[in-house]
């Protein structure tokens, strides 16, 4: 009885979770009852998540982090509450993509399903960032997978399609049993599977390598989800095949709960304690994750931007490219401080926008054109003189270069590196970064330095689309010369963090 | 000086005692003296002695310095510009294939390597499942 | 003052993404008014100068001074408070590159006058290019000093790019990723450095980017990883990441090809800012940077930057005699041309300094005439070729003549701007005795200059007239407009250089005094 009042009075630590059930039984039922008309059901959705997304800003401000309740297994705090912030932007941004986008109209008689899985989703991705149990992290990241499995697969009408949502779901079953195996080896281990149990087991000394086994398989499932090498091989094959909306979803929102899964995954099983500059001292006897992250994070970035060199679909050439940007944000958490945690959410920031204004544009040309081959992109810049520049504006923050955001993430980045004197990382990261470039520019040549095949082609855009590419086209730019609110989001959100 | 013209004043004598009053025969006496005669009626022969030493010396140094001028100085000009053509159009070669070639190695390189780390992605998801199998077992082994 | 003849051109671009696409006449006044205007603001600011300051690394002798609070974040994790100035002033050695930057803006907006192609698109990047060069010129601050370095990469990538020749691709995408790998490791010294400078604000100490400090003795941290309080620094390594990023901008010898790619395929009026303006950032970035935050390294250096000077001198003459392509020819007289700014810096006395800055004005308006030059053949003929010309003096008598005066110039004949400066720097060359070899070694160079120049000219203008050529008309109004300031200029600063050596004379005194005593102050620092 007393477990059960403690856990009715920790109700309201989650109201977006419960809110956001709410919404998907919402849209369920709406979709059951509106059998012909659904045109409002996506408003249903971003409605709810707008809502959600005040109680999330509401947890945002709690002021210390909350671990007791909940049976241990949740961890309610400002960083889970900023990554939260990240996926359920993120949503509302997609449903409104989605609004907008040919290939998700197309499907017009399963919407309902399709926000389902969404809101599905969203659930998993909150529970995954503010998981304290293994248990927790495994269920929230299935939920989270099977969800996407479905979405990547979701327009049926071509066959890649259909193959990636299969590829996607045969080597997220592979990753997740790896995870599991892990998993059940720590509790075999230590008999628990909270992760602070587990770490003061280890700290009064465990066995050692059989836990090191287990900590990296239990890497492979984390691993999988912010696709670092070597478990991103499922990232370009899904990501050209999905619709443009889920791929840039997957991009952001589910490598964004990948991450909050990451760091909290880390602070709570190793890090036995935070110094007062800021400095994760991590427990006796267990990984040496600076070293494992450094070459993590070398692999994935080189692996990323040099594949991305030669794709010709500029849906797989982002694909890598966010393969890369996984690269450069582990690089945050290498460092293993608050200040390389408070550089990997301003990254965040950064990149939840310039990517998604990416997406957004080639999914804008992609309406009008039907192709997301580079090739074809020849000469748009004089066809769409707007998308155009706004693409440019993109790929420059993508490449970190100023005065975009893009670089004031990377800046960030390099900063934590050396104040942490890993100056060879930082020389490999930004050599990579230069590389980046090549890649990058290449669209912007095809739109600009060549001229259109087509003379008249003239892309119209229309208002709803006016208004939403300059929603993160401004902000690129602005937050480039005037980047104090997202330094000091970044610095409120660490701010408390596990002190 | 009385003794050079009491010699002019007899040579004067002589003259006149051939060719005025006509006492000797100039023929004959050219007969009798062919040399001395001859000598006396080309000058001594310094006009032909001049002409071979000094005029045709100097001409002849002139055309040596003529020669040397033209051929191994300016030669020596022309064959340092020639030269400095040549280093100009050897230094331009190697501007162009060795250190441009650099540069130019340095992006078919990253192009090679791209190149490569795309061949593990061969759409076969098989493959994929191998290749996370086998990376995790180097990782244990890296971090062991 | 600094903000505005900084961000004019910026309004005005913005002003032109209003326009409309048909109103090509508009938009290109508008331009010329715009660069007008910065040319007029340069003056005023010459007019207002202060002869007796010097700047250098006191910021109170540094004029027309902006200095307001950018970025203020309290209580970061590790960093403390992160405060970045929006920190702007000018001392001699950049206000002749100011002056320099107005001037040849100006003249670039005439020689674009006839872009025929995305009017509205190449004005726009053109006046964007403008900011971040005047930028470069004028920021005091490290942060503020990179951002402008790298605004103009974009714009300059696209006007290649877009309105170039036929390899643009190529030559466009080489520049941009040349010269951001250089940036980029820029970007990493700019970090060490300010982990390494503290000062005191408001009571607290705060890490910062403020160059001036970073110049200061007193501000390092006592463990900063480019402090010399730090035994264990990389400031030897810093400056060669920090010089090489610089040396690809001037381009220093090996770094230099991405030069004659990018100068054949860009447009007329982005070669004359490229060679005018761009090439000056980097022996200028060199001056400010390099030299006074690392004035011990650059003692210990001092000789391989005199040998790269030297280098560049006689391989860029020697390439340049080579070249069939009359631009190609120009852009690699810039990479010789260059290497004597190199050498006059590497002398580290007043006589040489005062060269290699006048040189780099100099350089400045000589190669932008030179291009203009080219443009102008080119225009007409629509080849470069040297070979395919010849007695163009008889058919274009006055254009001729204002060549003959920019070859002159180029070479350094007596009377005329390039003179002075050259003899500035070998004086000044020779009187450093550790690096008098390789400035005996370096006049060959002055003498090659002469050989390509005079046989370009022999077999460009002098001769028989190619029938082919015999319809080429002489100058009309807007290439007279664009040659006789340069010329004037060329011709004034030949007879009267104290003009522009008083104007930065303070300035490189304190320079080197400051070069001559801070190294026993930085390197005493290691050993406390």
């Amino acid at each position: 009885m007393e477990n059960l009042k403690t856990l009715v009075d920790s109700l309201y630590l989650l109201k977006p979770e419960i809110a956001i059930s709410c919404v998907l039984v919402l849209v369920i039922i709406m979709d059951l009852i509106m059998d012909k008309n659904k045109t409002f059901l996506p408003y249903v959705a971003l409605t709810g998540f707008i809502i959600t997304a005040f109680l999330v800003v509401e947890q945002y401000f709690f002021k210390t982090s909350i671990t007791q309740n909940l049976q241990k297994l949740l961890v309610i705090d400002a960083v889970g509450a900023f990554f939260k912030l990240i996926v359920i932007l993120a949503s509302c941004l997609i449903v409104y993509f989605s609004l907008i986008s040919k290939e998700v109209k197309e499907a017009f008689d399963r919407h309902g399903e399709y926000y389902a899985l969404i809101c599905g989703m969203v659930i998993g991705m909150f529970f995954m960032i503010s998981s304290a149990d293994l248990i927790m992290i495994y269920l929230s990241l299935e939920l989270v997978s099977l969800s996407s499995y479905v979405l990547a697969g979701f327009t049926k009408n071509s066959l890649r399609n259909s193959e990636a949502s299969l590829k996607y779901f045969v080597f997220g079953a592979m990753s997740s049993g790896i995870m599991l195996f892990g998993i059940s080896i720590i509790f075999g281990l230590t008999g628990t599977t909270n992760l602070l149990a587990v770490k003061s087991v280890m700290a009064a000394g465990g066995n050692s390598l059989t836990f090191l086994f287990a900590s990296i398989l239990i890497f492979a499932g984390i691993g999988y989800k912010i696709s670092a090498a070597p478990f991103h091989f499922w990232t370009p094959d899904v990501y050209e095949g999905a619709p443009i909306t889920i791929t840039a979803y997957l991009s952001i929102a589910s490598k964004a709960a990948g991450f909050a899964l990451l760091i909290r995954f880390i602070t709570l099983g190793y890090v036995q304690q935070i110094d007062a500059s800021g400095a994760w001292q991590l427990v006796a006897g267990s990984i040496d994750w600076k070293k494992f992250f450094t070459v993590i994070s070398i692999l994935t970035m080189t692996l990323g931007n040099f594949a991305a060199l030669w794709q010709d679909n500029i849906k797989r050439m982002l694909a890598y490219s966010s393969i890369a940007h996984a690269g450069y944000l582990l690089l945050g958490v290498v460092v293993l401080t608050n200040q390389g945690l408070s550089a990997v959410i301003l990254y965040f920031i950064v990149y939840a926008i310039m990517n998604l204004g990416a997406f957004l544009v080639v999914m804008l040309i992609a309406n009008k054109i039907g192709s997301e081959e580079i090739d074809d992109y020849k000469g748009l810049g004089y066809a769409t003189p707007f998308l155009g520049v706004c693409m440019a504006i993109f790929l420059i923050s993508l490449t970190g270069l100023p005065p975009t955001a893009g670089f004031i993430g990377k800046l960030y980045l390099f900063t934590a590196l050396i104040e942490a004197k890993m100056i060879p990382l930082a020389v490999i990261a930004i050599i990579n970064s230069v590389v980046s470039l090549y890649y990058y520019i290449r669209v912007l040549k095809h739109m600009f330095l060549t001229r259109p095949q087509n003379e008249d082609l003239v892309i119209n855009t229309s208002f709803a689309e006016y208004v939403i590419v300059l929603v993160l086209a401004v902000p690129v730019i602005l937050f480039g010369i005037y980047f104090t609110p997202i330094v000091n989001l970044a610095k409120n959100s660490v701010a408390l963090f596990l002190q | 000086m009385i003794l050079s013209i009491i010699v002019a004043l007899l040579g004067i004598f002589f003259a006149f005692f051939i060719y005025q009053w006509k006492k000797l025969d100039p023929d004959k006496m050219a007969e009798k003296v062919k040399v001395l005669y001859k000598i006396s009626l080309n000058k001594w022969y310094i006009d032909e002695i001049y002409q071979a030493t000094f005029i045709n010396g100097a001409i002849g140094l002139s055309k040596i310095l003529f020669w040397f001028d033209s051929t191994i100085v300016d030669g020596i000009v022309n064959g340092t510009a020639t030269v400095t053509r040549w280093c100009s159009v050897a230094s331009s070669k190697f501007d162009t294939y060795v250190v441009d070639g650099m540069v130019n190695a340095m992006a078919y390189l990253s192009g090679f390597i791209g190149l490569i780390l795309r061949r593990f992605q061969t759409g076969k998801v098989q493959t994929y499942v191998v290749l996370v199998v086998f990376s995790l077992i180097i990782l244990l082994f890296f971090f062991k | 003052m600094l903000s505005l003849i900084t961000f004019l051109p910026i309004v005005g671009m913005i002003l032109i993404l209003f326009l409309p696409k048909t109103q090509a006449k508009i938009i290109k006044s508008l331009t010329l008014a715009i660069t007008g205007a910065q040319v007029i603001i340069a003056a005023f600011m010459l007019g207002s100068y202060n002869y007796t300051m010097a700047g250098i690394n006191d910021p109170k002798s540094f004029q027309f001074i902006e200095k307001f609070q950018w970025i203020n974040i309290a209580n970061f994790p590790l960093l403390g408070n992160i405060k970045i100035d929006y920190f702007l002033g000018i001392d001699g050695l950049s206000i002749p590159l100011v002056l320099l930057t107005a001037i040849i803006t100006f003249v670039a907006t005439l020689a674009s006058w006839k872009i025929d192609k995305s009017i509205k698109g190449y004005f726009a990047l053109f006046l964007l290019l403008d900011t971040g060069m005047m930028g470069v010129f004028v920021a005091l601050d490290f942060f503020l000093f990179y951002i402008f370095w790298e605004l103009m990469l974009l714009p300059m990538y696209f006007l290649i790019g877009i309105w170039g020749g036929p390899r643009k691709e190529y030559a466009a995408i080489k520049f941009f990723l040349y010269t951001l790998f250089g940036s980029v490791f820029m970007m990493l010294v700019m970090i060490g450095l300010y982990f390494s400078t503290q000062i005191v604000d408001n009571g607290t100490k705060i890490y910062t980017f403020n160059m001036l400090a970073m110049m200061d003795p007193k501000n390092f941290v006592a463990n900063g990883i480019l402090s010399p309080l730090n035994p264990n620094n990389l400031r030897l390594i810093a400056y060669i990441a920090l010089f090489i990023g610089f040396a690809i901008k001037i381009p220093m010898f090996p770094f230099h090809t991405w030069l004659p790619d990018a100068h054949v395929e860009a447009p007329t009026a982005i070669s004359v800012i490229l060679a005018g303006v761009l090439l000056k950032m980097g022996t200028y970035g060199i001056l400010r940077i390099c030299y006074p935050v690392f004035p011990e390294i650059t003692h210990q250096l001092i000789w391989f930057i005199a040998l790269f000077g030297m280098i560049n001198i006689i391989y860029g003459a020697l390439c340049a005699m080579a070249q069939k392509d009359f631009k190609k020819l120009i852009a690699y007289s810039s990479v010789s041309h260059m290497g004597f700014v190199m050498l006059g810096m590497a002398s580290l006395n007043t006589i040489g300094i005062s060269g290699a800055v006048l040189q780099m004005f100099n350089h400045g308006t000589i190669t932008a005439m030179l291009f203009i030059i080219v443009g102008v053949i080119y225009d007409r003929a629509h080849t470069r070729g040297i070979y395919e010309f010849g007695g163009l003096a008889t058919q274009m008598p006055i254009y001729t003549g204002f060549t003959t005066l920019a070859f002159f110039a180029a070479i350094g004949l007596p009377g005329l701007s390039g003179f002075i400066s050259e003899a500035f720097v070998f004086l000044g060359a020779f009187q450093s005795t550790n690096i008098r070899v390789i400035t005996a070694v370096s006049t060959l160079g002055m003498l090659l200059g002469a050989a390509y120049m005079l046989w370009t000219l022999q077999r460009v203008y002098l001769g028989q007239l190619n029938v082919k050529w015999s319809s080429l008309k002489d100058l009309d109004f807007r290439e007279y407009a664009m040659l006789v300031p340069l010329s004037i200029i060329i011709i004034f600063l030949g007879i009267y250089p104290s003009a522009m050596l008083n104007l930065m004379n303070s300035s490189v005194n304190a320079m080197v005094k400051f070069m001559a005593e801070a190294p026993k102050v930085f390197g005493s620092l290691g050993s406390l």
